[in-house]
């Protein structure tokens, strides 16, 4: 039946679905309306030509695609990044159009900017995947500091993101680092601050100016401060495993970093509680003890200086800091991070949760920088409240039921909950959480919902053609970008060396 | 995507994908095809996110519990993947990092449900 409907209408005129935002959620809501639209038709008895009954255009505020796989993920995990393959499926299809450098809902200056309403007007559907480009805060003295840097800035500047390609961390006068936060993303900045520029990092995509201030980083101290305890950790064992890696003295093919270890009375006092934990517990437990066993076993073997290592890191658990303190001299540094000790509910079995509670002792963390990891944040678009968007400011993320926007007053949607034609998925759907195969599952249920609701006649037929736009960058004039990268790296032996220029992605896009 | 050999006369092995509709696909394929690039190229739902590069979880199959044991051990890496795959199960595997051998030979994989991520809070 699905297909039969799409049917009584293609042939006059093509859906047309407009995607917000071209990170990991965009390009897969893409593609899933793509293989589905087709194979649909091609179940179908009836004679059609697939291509022309499906139209998307993908609108990316920046020249440049991908979302945060190109300025997310961390230079050393190229593998994740393979996902752009299929991306690149995506936006050559004939079905497809990308719109580079288009800002949705903008509020004027220099980029081409398309306002809610157009779209709204020239599209069956709008797919809010926009993502999320503000930071967590924590609301404490002095967080507005130059030396308090959020991960999101930081890891926007080594991965070569246009609006922090200045940055410019001050990592040649610090030796002390203090990251607020222990998800994945506190561990990639870790892993940037103590793995070997020239080793580690100068083959990867990251970009070159980094790679040369962090040659001339004095970082020698880097710690991971998180309210919880070890149990409550958030990141993954696979990027845990590729610190430890690094901490491993009989694994090193780089400088030895050395690993301050885990409390033990934070591992015991919980212990009673790893059999209902689960696999993930029990194998980060496991991987920690083999680690200490390696070492152990090295030391045995090659004596004590063995281990020794110029940079170290800690994971410091149940301190929240509430204070930062200025240095004495140097106005963009600190001088310490001041924390308050936490104490934890010790539950009785796993599914309780874990509550924290602040104690009056405090600890003072020696930083002369402080980078915090606590978080992106969704923000709406302009234009939102007029068109009776419902937005969630507290969390970040566009109200929805499984990615139909809701309207924020029922009564101005002629009674209905949810605004017709209007979708949202990914991060700012959401919130920023999830790896790209959690966005990705997440994306193309909403694809589904998108199909289910073009065949049931849900949307309503839109008045315009479809946008266009000079200064919009296309999908083969990002090629030209892609290329003069790859050129630009293969000069320095990587992979490709970031344009961090919007001008200079404009010059080279429109060649 | 989904290279694959053609195998052997006399030396087919048979593999049966079970999709997420209840369907049963049984092929005839050559030692040492990856099981994610027998589902690409029979165009079944794997995705295969990262070229099966072992990271993203994203080629998930759950394992005939009877056969489980005749495949190699997971390495660390895959073990680290499979802790974020969704819906994981005790005879949970990568597609990517299962390859086909003799043993394997009549091997059941089923490939995982996804569920509606039900959010049933009423907002207004
Ligand atoms: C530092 C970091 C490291 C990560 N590492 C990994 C990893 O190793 N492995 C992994 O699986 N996942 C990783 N992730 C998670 C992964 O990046 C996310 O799951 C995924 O990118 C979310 O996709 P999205 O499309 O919702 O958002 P995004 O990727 O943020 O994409 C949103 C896009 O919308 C664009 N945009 C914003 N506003 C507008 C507008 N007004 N108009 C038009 N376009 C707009 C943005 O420029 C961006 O391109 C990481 C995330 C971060 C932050
Ligand atoms: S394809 Fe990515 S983990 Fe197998």
């Amino acid at each position: 039946p699905l297909a039969r409907r799409y049917l009584s209408n293609a042939a006059t005129s093509p859906y047309r679905v407009a995607i917000v935002g071209s990170g990991p959620s965009g390009f897969y809501v893409s593609h899933r309306l793509l293989e589905k639209f087709t194979k649909a038709l091609a179940d179908s008895s009836e004679e059609a030509t697939p291509t022309k009954d499906l139209r998307i255009d993908i609108f990316e505020k920046l020249p440049v695609p991908y979302g945060l796989s190109r300025y997310g993920v961390a230079p050393d995990h190229p593998e994740v990044k393979n996902c752009q393959d299929t991306f690149d499926g995506v936006m050559q299809s004939p079905q497809v159009r990308f719109f580079g450098n288009v800002q949705v809902a903008s509020a004027g200056g220099a980029t081409a900017g398309v306002s809610i309403d157009a779209l709204r007007d020239k599209y069956h559907a709008v797919v809010f995947s926009y993502g999320c480009d503000e930071d967590n805060t924590l609301g404490i003295d002095g967080e507005d500091h130059p030396g308090v840097i959020p991960a999101r800035k930081f890891v926007g500047w080594y991965n070569g993101l246009p609006e922090f390609r200045s940055l410019n961390p001050p990592l040649d006068q610090v030796e002390n680092v203090v990251i607020v936060g222990n998800g994945n993303v506190a561990l990639d900045v870790a892993r940037i601050l103590l793995a070997s520029p020239e080793k580690h990092w100068a083959s990867t995509d990251i970009t070159s100016d980094s790679v040369k201030k962090l040659i001339a980083s004095t970082v020698k101290n880097v710690s991971i401060v998180a309210r919880r305890g070890y149990y409550e950790s958030a990141f993954t064992n696979k990027e845990f495993r590729e610190l430890l890696d690094l901490s491993t003295a009989s694994k090193q093919t780089e400088s030895l970093v050395k690993f301050n270890g885990i409390d033990e009375f934070l591992i015991e006092s919980m212990k009673h509680l790893i059999p209902q934990m689960g696999r993930v517990h029990k194998r980060r437990l496991d991987m920690y003890r083999k680690y200490q066993k390696d070492q152990e076993a090295f030391r045995a073997k090659n004596g004590e200086s063995s281990l020794s290592a110029a940079k170290q890191w800690s994971l410091k658990y149940m301190l929240s800091p509430f204070k930062f303190i200025s240095h004495p001299t140097n106005p963009i540094l600190l001088q310490s991070t001041i924390c308050h000790q936490n104490v934890l509910s010790v539950p009785v079995s796993a599914d309780e949760p874990v509550l924290v509670r602040k104690t009056e002792e405090t600890e003072t963390l020696k930083s002369e920088l402080v980078i915090t990891s606590i978080g992106y944040k969704g923000s709406p678009l302009p234009g939102f409240s007029e068109n009776n968007i419902s937005f969630d400011a507290q969390r970040g993320v566009i109200r929805n039921v499984d990615g139909r926007v809701l309207a924020a007053s029922a009564k101005a949607n002629a009674g209905e909950r949810c605004i017709k034609g209007l979708y949202t998925s990914g991060w700012i759907k959401n919130g920023p959480k999830g790896v790209i195969a959690t966005t990705m599952l997440d994306a193309f249920l909403v694809g589904d919902l998108i199909l289910h609701d073009l065949a049931n006649g849900r949307l309503k037929t839109p008045k315009d053609e479809a946008f266009g736009s000079e200064n919009a960058v296309s999908a083969d004039e990002w090629y030209k970008i892609d290329a003069e990268e790859k050129k630009r790296g293969e000069d320095c032996g990587k992979p490709r060396e970031k344009i961090v220029l919007i001008d200079e992605m404009m010059r080279v896009a429109k060649n | 995507h989904g290279h694959i050999h053609t195998p052997k006369a006399g030396e087919e092995l048979k593999i049966t994908f079970i999709t997420k509709d209840g369907a049963q696909h049984t092929f005839d394929v050559s030692e040492g095809d990856s099981l994610l690039d027998i589902a690409q190229h029979y165009n079944l739902d794997m995705e295969g996110a990262c070229g099966g590069s072992c990271a993203c979880s994203t080629c998930h199959v759950i394992v005939d519990p009877e056969m489980y044991d005749e495949i190699p051990e997971p390495t660390d890496d895959e073990n680290d993947m499979l802790d974020l795959a969704f819906g994981l199960t005790e005879t949970s595997r990568l597609g990517c990092q299962v390859y086909m051998t003799k043993e394997l030979d009549g091997l059941r994989v089923a490939l995982p449900a996804m569920t509606r991520n039900m959010t049933v809070k009423d907002f207004q």
